[in-house]
């Protein structure tokens, strides 16, 4: 007489790989969920936390003692050529502190008789500080930018080559 | 009676579960443990970045002091250039004199400029509220010591030190968990002082004046110190000290570089005929030589020549170089 297969057993056991199925799959669709609205919220503090620095990094900016002027609360233009060559040299310094951004300073007030980016070369001219009204003072670009960030603060300039004070903007742009 | 079968396949059955379920607790125990760990470091690096901020925040402006409050699960450690809480390292390029570990309590937070002649940082200095610095000064020392220009909240007692003695001494550092003994000109000896306020955590350095030079005791080691910022901060952070002045030195010399290079262009921009040509030539000349290593005593001439240039031009109406 040959053994009949006990259908109870095997019943029980399609029933626990079944149950024990179903819970993985739950777990695992939990842990999917909770993840993802953890790495959200992760997103969102890490945002709130660079839009933060980028403001915090405006002032510490304008208070740079490579910018500003050495007594007063302004920016001292005379410093600006010498800060982009000094960037250019010394990239594995600014570079860690700087980021991926753009720094520029641009004249408001009186308003500028030319547009153009300030150089070496109209820095010389004797139309200068009126040959030139914006500098870039530093610049680091990814490959591949997904979103620009941008906040700038009214401030001071300094020619102390004419002894006048003018107003400008500084602007920061953050690239992500 | 049950089969043979029944047995085996129930046996399987329980044996199937235990495995699994271990495995399963395993897995959950991981990826728990996984996931403490990433919030830990989010926080501890949020902590560390907003810590920044603050101290950021205060080189706006000149000299200003808040009160600061550390949490207690969170203990943070300032290092050369870098924040270092348990799991995240934030570098910074700030200047933080303070004691190595800073854990759950009060602290003063200050902000001072470095002049050097010119503008160079602002050194931080981070205080716990139960310390104390006492300085005790020499009648030689006593012009420099009494017009040093100390932020309000910065815990300086200075004293002449025709006020000292032990007892009083002893009673006045009471209650205090820190403290730093300053000796403008000659100290008491130090070993038996030490002796005598044990077991109160105290670190005693002394200022010569005459050098600019101050000494920490019992290690007997001796550095050069350029200006008052320099030198509140030497009370406070004995730990950071060296290398924050090594720090400062090097941004120092860039700025002298940034300077030299300004005043090339200033020279370009007036020409040859301008009157201002000679002041500038020599300021130019002084800012090369400073923006390379020099020794504290050819440091500190070069410096004091560049200040006489710069007033110079100041005088003749001409653009200064800082």
């Amino acid at each position: 007489m040959t053994a009949r297969p006990s259908t109870k057993a095997q019943v029980q056991l399609s029933e626990t790989f079944l149950v024990l199925f179903i819970v993985i799959i739950l777990l695992f669709l939990g842990i999917f969920f909770y993840s993802k609205f953890f790495i959200q919220s992760l997103q969102t503090r890490a945002n709130t936390l660079s839009e933060q620095d980028s403001t915090v990094f405006l002032s510490r900016v304008s208070s740079l003692a490579e910018l500003r002027c050495s007594d007063k609360p302004c920016l001292d233009t005379s410093k600006f050529l010498p800060f982009q060559t000094l960037v250019q040299q010394r990239l594995t310094l600014y570079t860690p502190i700087f980021g991926n951004q753009k720094i520029t300073v641009q004249e408001l007030y009186p308003v500028p008789s030319s547009d153009a980016v300030c150089t070496k070369y109209l820095y010389l001219q004797t139309s200068y500080p009126g040959s030139c009204s914006q500098w870039i003072l530093y610049e680091q670009k990814p490959s591949v930018v997904t979103s620009t960030q941008k906040t700038s603060t009214i401030v001071s300039l300094y020619y102390p080559e004419k002894d006048i004070y003018t107003l400008g903007r500084l602007t920061l742009e953050v690239y992500h | 009676m049950r089969s043979s079968r029944g047995v085996s396949s129930e046996l399987f059955l329980w044996i199937f579960s235990a495995i699994a379920g271990a495995l399963l607790f395993l897995f959950f125990i991981i990826w728990s443990m996984n996931h403490t760990s990433t919030s830990t470091t989010v926080e501890n690096i949020e902590f560390a970045r907003s810590f920044e901020q603050q101290l950021s925040a205060l080189s706006t402006s000149n000299e200003l002091s808040k009160t600061l409050t550390f949490p207690k699960d969170i203990s943070l450690h300032i290092a050369c250039g870098y924040f270092l809480t348990g799991r995240a390292r934030e570098p910074t390029s700030l200047f933080v004199f303070s004691p190595e570990s800073i854990i759950e309590q009060q602290y003063t937070l200050i902000g001072k400029p470095w002049y050097f002649p010119f503008y160079v940082d602002t050194f931080y200095y981070l205080i716990p509220k139960q310390s104390v610095v006492v300085a005790y000064y020499e009648p030689s020392a006593a012009s420099y010591a009494t017009s040093l220009d100390v932020p309000s909240t910065y815990p300086l007692n200075l004293l002449p030190f025709s006020a000292y003695s032990l007892t009083s001494l002893k009673r006045e550092l009471q209650g205090y968990s820190s403290t730093t003994l300053v000796f403008f000109g000659n100290a008491p000896e130090i070993s038996s002082l030490l002796q005598a306020l044990r077991p109160l955590p105290v670190t005693v350095l002394t200022v010569d004046l005459q050098q600019s030079l101050l000494t920490y005791y019992p290690e007997d080691k001796t550095y050069p110190f350029f200006g008052e910022a320099s030198l509140l901060g030497a009370f406070i952070g004995k730990d950071q000290y060296v290398c924050q002045h090594q720090r400062s030195l090097e941004k120092f010399r860039l700025l002298a570089t940034l300077y030299q290079q300004k005043t090339a262009l200033l020279q370009q921009k007036l020409g040859p005929g301008s009157s201002c040509q000679q002041y500038l030539s020599q300021g130019g000349s002084l800012l090369t030589t400073l923006s390379a290593p020099l020794d504290p005593e050819r440091l500190r001439a070069t410096v004091t020549s560049l200040t006489a240039v710069n007033e110079d031009l100041l005088r003749h109406d001409c653009p200064t170089i800082y």
